[in-house]
């Protein structure tokens, strides 16, 4: 089973994630990023809006699919997370890495 | 997911028996807890939630192709949230207090480096063929009035 993938601009796909990111959900977004970039898609935003949760498991997702997409030449960001996943992100320092944006619409805005 | 016992208004347990259970089951124990406890904050609830997932997931992912069973304890005191886990799993490595995160690339690894980070104190015992996992964290004090 796949995330569904919306399609911002012709060049920014955006996999909206719902509930938890945890080991139950995590191949489910790997999977999701690599079908994403074998059809063609080099930009792709995380959208965690409704995102309830994240864990190292959710998190080491994150961190396969941004290198499945920088593999690819293209690149992955992240939006709309919320105080426990900015928690998480803050602790572990890969906010450095995975700059949470604010929406879907910012990550790719520069 | 089984209930051990009719809740206390301080010790929340359940048994967690994987598969068919997942971590999720934990999440939804939790959930439970919190209607119960709107005393206690959104920062203590979302370093509860993230320890005992990381606590969970362990136990499931080091015991693949076989069933465990994990029993989940949580209880929230006026000055302590107490989060214990006791499983049947093999025995778990034994814990460095003072791990690193791992580097940047690395998909897996930082579980226990985050428990560490949320937690006062952390305990791990291999006793009687179970893992012991209890793991403290102090709440706020109220300031006085």
């Amino acid at each position: 089973m796949s995330y569904p993938i919306d399609e911002l601009d012709p060049d920014v796909g955006v996999i909206r994630v719902d509930g938890r990111l945890n080991m139950v959900t995590a191949g489910q977004l790997k999977d999701t990023v690599i079908e994403a970039v074998a059809a063609g898609r080099q930009r792709l935003v995380i959208d965690l809006t409704k995102a309830t949760f994240m864990d190292s498991s959710g998190l080491g997702a994150l961190i396969g699919a941004l290198k499945t997409a920088r593999a690819a030449g293209g690149d992955l960001r992240i939006a709309g997370a919320n105080e426990q996943v900015l928690m998480v992100l803050q602790l572990s320092n890969m906010d450095r890495i995975l700059r949470p944006y604010e929406t879907p619409e910012s990550a790719f805005a520069d | 997911m089984k209930p051990l016992n009719r809740p206390s208004q301080t010790d929340y347990q359940a048994v967690i028996r994987s598969p068919p259970e997942t971590v999720d089951d934990a999440h939804d124990f939790l959930s439970g807890v919190w209607d119960q406890r709107p005393d206690v904050s959104s920062a203590e609830r979302m370093a509860v939630e993230t320890i005992l997932s990381e606590l969970v997931t362990n136990v499931i992912q080091n015991n693949p192709h076989r069933e465990i069973f994990c029993d989940v304890r949580v209880q929230v005191t006026p000055t302590q949230l107490i989060i214990e886990t006791s499983d049947t799993g093999d025995e778990a490595p034994a814990p460095q207090p003072d791990a690193d995160m791992p580097e940047h690339h690395a998909e897996h690894g930082r579980g226990l480096p985050l428990i560490y980070l949320l937690a006062d104190e952390v305990d791990h015992r291999w006793q009687e063929s179970r893992n012991l996992w209890r793991v403290t964290r102090a709440r706020a004090v109220p300031p006085p009035q």
